[in-house]
């Protein structure tokens, strides 16, 4: 197993998720300028709200960097481990999150913890859909269209763009929590790592 | 590379189009520095698209990168030079890049329905960035793998162009190559921007440079960071301490002036504008000259930190005689003194300028409420002034010039009523 977790990248993970714990204190409620082409002006998006891609990015990078043809033929059970691996790291971000808002020193840090959920679940996905090259690609394309297109004039932002809500809509986290369990799904029935 | 293995295989030629409809519709929701039909302005607006055409062509370039990368190409013996090949593989990038950006700057001159050539300056500018960001996202795509590459190039590219517009102060922004604060009418685009945006786009292309040399070591990743940081950090020496927007004073060669006394000077994109205001001014002057106001020897749209006193400062914002007068009326005012801005002595001369304003309408012949009556305190204005104008010529003048005087000098009351 140690082996296993040396090529799932275990330290770059567990530092990428430090990383934005330090990024969410030091950015606090930082916006930055994005186009919303529905709206028609530009929109403040919060930077915590796109910094937990980069843990999806890390995930995506670490499923994929072991050899999938010697896995496929591996005894362990490497589509169980690799679903639980990611599972596992979403869930330490969202408890460095949780300790962040626990500790009261960053507001939007339930909002990326909540975020990095969905960004994890869209990545499995994202695997089964597109491979395992372009699916971060999709995951940063759904996100960019979300602020481009997820808010209009009269309404604070549709349904689907739940990565713009605020920490306390309940549907976000079940969106989220939605997407999580999808992409757990997808990735235990098949992977096309692995085929 | 033969046009239809692009169109097979290019992210950027399927996503091109989708591109530019972005960037076209990003060009039309920007607040443009000036509505009037001034091309600087509206290159620089359109111009502000890189934020999202640089991230965008970066992800192609690393993903044209991630084939070479995967092939493990660049490493083995070729005939043809490096940059033949890096260069056929962005092609398409670049085409798609500077595509959004034409298409960008065409529909913000069609929706301004101006016909001239957009700025050189901007435009050159703006293509740099966008090509060394293509460049970079390439070099990138090259040495790390798609998975990470790809939405790595976007993000920091994105992270680079956005963050410093969110921060202050204001000219952190000026280095990204994205001005859309850029100009007013009276305000050209400043060198010194221009040059900020080429040292980060020379120091991007180094760190490209860094990343594509062969044979790799993971120090050249430290090497193009380092690039990168140094070109960031000489790009904002350049620009600090400058003003909220990257501008200078325009060149006043290019006003175009109708004779006088006084003479009328507008920017040539005002030039219908300027045979009214002469009309006006020589209508209002000798009136303004018999009732013992200091007129200047022109009225002039140029703006500088420090104007001649024979010029009046103007703005001809359109062909209506009313506001032209109340244009005009304000450029009969000196200017406020150096001294109004620090703390050490009161001034008390922006309180006599709508005194004087209203004054100076009334005697120009207008409804003495068509300065008043857009004001807070309108009916005291117009109470002042019509006690003001009951006085003798004599009295009138002495007025005008306790309160021009107030207006020059800090620490002088002014005699806002004139039973004061």
């Amino acid at each position: 197993m140690t082996l296993w977790l040396r090529v799932r990248r275990v330290h770059a993970c567990v530092a990428v998720v430090c990383a934005l714990a330090v990024s969410l204190l030091l950015t606090g409620n930082l916006a930055l300028p994005i186009p919303s082409l529905r709206f028609g002006s530009t929109l403040a998006l919060p930077f915590a709200f796109l910094l937990p891609l980069a843990v999806a990015i890390i995930v995506a990078y670490a499923l994929g960097a072991g050899d999938p043809r010697a896995e496929a033929v591996a005894c362990r059970p490497m589509r169980l481990l690799d679903t639980a691996y990611a599972l596992a790291v979403a869930a330490l971000a969202l408890g460095a999150c949780g300790l962040l808002w626990v500790a009261d020193v960053s507001a939007p840090a339930p909002a990326a913890g909540r975020n990095t959920l969905g960004y994890v679940g869209l990545t499995l996905i994202g695997r089964r859909l597109v491979g395992p090259h372009a699916a971060p690609i999709l995951l940063v394309g759904f996100v960019l269209f979300t602020a481009m297109f997820g808010v209009r004039p009269g309404v604070e932002r549709d349904w689907w763009a739940w990565p713009l809500a605020d920490a306390s809509d309940s549907l976000s986290w079940l969106f989220a929590g939605a997407l999580l369990l999808l992409g757990a799904a997808v990735s235990l029935l098949r992977s096309d790592a692995y085929s | 590379m033969a046009v239809q293995t692009i169109l097979r295989i290019s992210p950027a030629a399927w996503l091109g189009p989708i591109l530019a409809l972005v960037a076209m519709g990003y060009a039309r929701i920007i607040y443009p520095a000036t509505y009037d039909p001034y091309p600087l302005a509206l290159t620089s607006v359109a111009g502000w698209t890189v934020s999202v055409i640089g991230p965008t062509v970066a992800a192609f370039g690393a993903w044209e990168g991630g084939r070479l990368h995967r092939a493990g190409w660049w490493g083995l013996p070729h005939a043809r030079p490096a940059v033949v090949v890096a260069g056929a593989s962005l092609a398409p990038v670049l085409v798609a890049g500077l595509g959004a950006l034409g298409a960008a700057i065409a529909i913000r001159f069609a929706d301004a329905g101006v016909l001239a050539w957009p700025d050189l300056r901007v435009v050159g500018v703006e293509t740099c960035v966008v090509t060394a960001q293509a460049l970079l996202g390439f070099a990138i795509g090259l040495r790390l793998r798609p998975v990470v590459a790809v939405p790595a190039a976007f993000l920091l590219m994105f992270t680079w162009m956005a963050l410093p517009a969110a921060i202050l102060p204001v000219w952190l922004d000026f280095p990204t190559g994205a001005w859309a604060g850029c100009c007013a009418i009276d305000s050209d685009l400043a060198p010194r921007a221009v040059a900020s945006a080429i040292t980060v786009v020379v120091s991007f292309l180094l760190a490209a440079l860094a990343l594509l040399r062969q044979p790799f070591a993971r120090i050249q990743f430290g090497l193009a960071s380092l690039a990168a940081a140094l070109g960031i950090a000489t790009g904002l020496w350049l620009v600090r301490g400058m003003d909220s927007n990257p501008t200078v004073p325009r060149d006043p060669s290019v006003l175009v002036c109708a004779p006088g006394p006084p003479q009328v000077c507008v920017w040539p994109e005002h030039r219908s504008r300027l045979a009214t205001a002469a009309r006006v001014v020589a209508k209002v002057a000798p009136t303004w000259q018999a009732a013992g106001v200091p007129l200047p020897a022109r009225f002039s749209e140029e703006w500088s930190e420090v104007l001649p006193s024979s010029t009046g400062r103007v703005i001809i914002w359109s062909d209506n005689e009313e506001e032209i007068v109340l244009s005009l009326a304000r450029g009969v005012l000196p200017p406020v003194p150096p001294c109004a801005l620090k703390s050490e002595v009161p001034y008390f001369g922006f309180e006599s300028r709508d005194y004087v304003i209203a004054w100076l309408v009334d005697v120009a012949g207008l409804p003495p409420d068509r300065y008043a009556s857009t004001h807070v305190n309108g009916d005291e204005l117009l109470g002042t002034v019509a006690a003001v104008r009951a006085l003798p010529p004599e009295e009138q003048r002495a007025w005008l010039a306790g309160n021009l005087a107030a207006m020059r000098a800090c620490g002088v009351r002014p005699p806002l009523e004139p039973t004061q």
